[in-house]
């Protein structure tokens, strides 16, 4: 993960934009790999219902603790604001919908063969 | 043979479990008791009832048995042919996608570079010193400028008109986005037709039906079943998210075809408008507010020194 380049100071930002660009593709690959592999886990275990969705939410979440794990330790030299790590692209449909198709393949697979 | 047999032969269990029919004779009789209630009070406690006892009619509600036969034949292969349709298109589009022919003038390239330098002038003017803005802003849109000058560069009906390479493109667009799909789809609704595949993981309203049941028209059946067509076009939505985890480039490509299909003004890669571009960067440029970087740098500088030394104190 590229850091962001020097801040000058609070009023203007100089933002490297190919740095920026690939630490929200980083995120954006590693949001996707969580959906998808929470999918399954989530078909796999058999959960019905809407509180389906929260297991979704929370994997979002553990983006975040990978991400300072990987060594963000200050969030606005990596991303723009602290919301962009938290909220980027957890509402994104993509990710939605690719956790409801995976769950829905793994249970269908798993529970109602 | 054999295959046709067995797709066509589902068998449907109820099972007739107690924990299931308690829910149902309650809420039968919740039904049957508001219709009373009608008659007596309001029209708010009958639908208050109600909503009640289709709630528990849904939570009661008999699981379907599906045969294996529909999971064998049908589930896992039309996973395969869709993912495999969708790789094959995402790789034909990888190779058809030659950058449209660069067969413009000299004319042309100037114009369209200098309405990018005249951009780039306007966002970043600051970092110049006066004299030299003031120059180039002449330069652009002065009396003699370069925007005062008719543009060359021939609107996009006429480019459509004479240049036919541009139709080939936008054919070959068209023939590895949605054709494929389409064709897909009605392949899949041929065959795959009139029965239940799966169920959705979680409960949803009845307004759901059409969509997920093309074409079954049994009211009793749960809304969590879907068919194979409602399914296809999940997989298709759905694919996106695990094909931009192996092709780290945009792969989305169908909902930008149809994003720039909705939208009038489509951004061509010939000049659009050559002529309203050049009046709209004149006038931008004549209303820019201009401001050297340098003058103020010494006071900003000196407020950076004062919040160090500041900070430094405490």
């Amino acid at each position: 993960m590229a850091p962001k380049g020097q801040e000058q100071s609070k009023i203007e930002d100089l933002i490297n934009p190919v740095a920026y660009k690939s630490n929200l593709q980083a995120l954006n690959f590693l949001r996707n790999f969580v959906a998808v592999v929470a999918g399954i886990f989530v078909g796999i275990c058999g959960v019905v219902g809407w509180h389906g969705f929260v297991y979704h939410f929370l994997a979002q979440l553990a983006c975040v603790v990978a991400m300072f794990l990987k060594g963000c330790t200050n969030p606005t030299s990596y991303f723009a604001t602290w919301n962009n790590l938290l909220f980027f692209g957890v509402f994104s449909s993509t990710t939605l919908l690719s956790y409801i198709l995976f769950w829905m393949i793994f249970y269908n697979i798993c529970h109602v063969f | 043979g054999t295959g046709c047999n067995k797709l066509r032969n589902i068998t449907l269990h109820r099972q007739k479990d107690f924990a299931y029919a308690l829910p149902a004779a309650v809420s039968n009789r919740l039904i049957r008791r508001s219709k009373d209630f009608v008659i007596r009070s309001g029209y708010y406690k009958l639908i208050i009832v109600t909503s009640i006892a289709r709630l528990l009619n849904m939570e009661g509600a008999h699981p379907l048995l599906l045969d294996h036969a529909v999971r064998d034949w049908v589930f896992i292969p039309l996973t395969l042919a869709i993912v495999l349709m969708k790789l094959l298109t995402q790789y034909m589009h990888l190779l058809f996608n030659t950058p449209p022919p660069t067969n413009k003038e000299l004319k042309e390239l100037r114009e369209m570079q200098a309405v990018a330098r005249a951009g780039r002038l306007r966002g970043f003017g600051r970092f110049i010193p006066e004299s030299s803005f003031k120059m180039r802003k002449d330069y652009f849109a002065g009396e003699k400028g370069i925007f005062s000058h008719k543009a060359v560069t021939r609107s996009p009906q006429e480019a459509m008109a004479t240049d036919p390479s541009v139709m080939v493109d936008m054919m070959k667009k068209n023939l590895t986005g949605m054709v494929p799909q389409l064709a897909m789809g009605m392949v899949v609704n041929f065959f795959f037709q009139g029965f239940v595949i799966g169920k959705v993981p979680f409960p949803l309203s009845p307004r759901f039906k059409p969509m997920l049941q093309r074409g079954i028209d049994l009211v009793s059946l749960d809304v969590s079943y879907f068919t194979s067509l409602s399914y296809y076009i999940l997989l298709l939505f759905g694919l996106r998210g695990a094909f931009s985890l192996v092709f780290r480039e945009d792969v989305i490509d169908e909902t930008e075809m149809m994003r720039r299909q909705m939208n009038p003004m489509a951004a061509s890669p010939m000049g659009v408008d050559m002529d309203a571009m050049f009046k709209s960067e004149k006038a931008a440029l004549a209303a820019v507010d201009y401001e050297w970087e340098l003058e103020s740098a010494e006071e900003r500088a000196v407020d950076i020194l004062r919040r160090q030394l500041k900070s430094k104190k405490n």
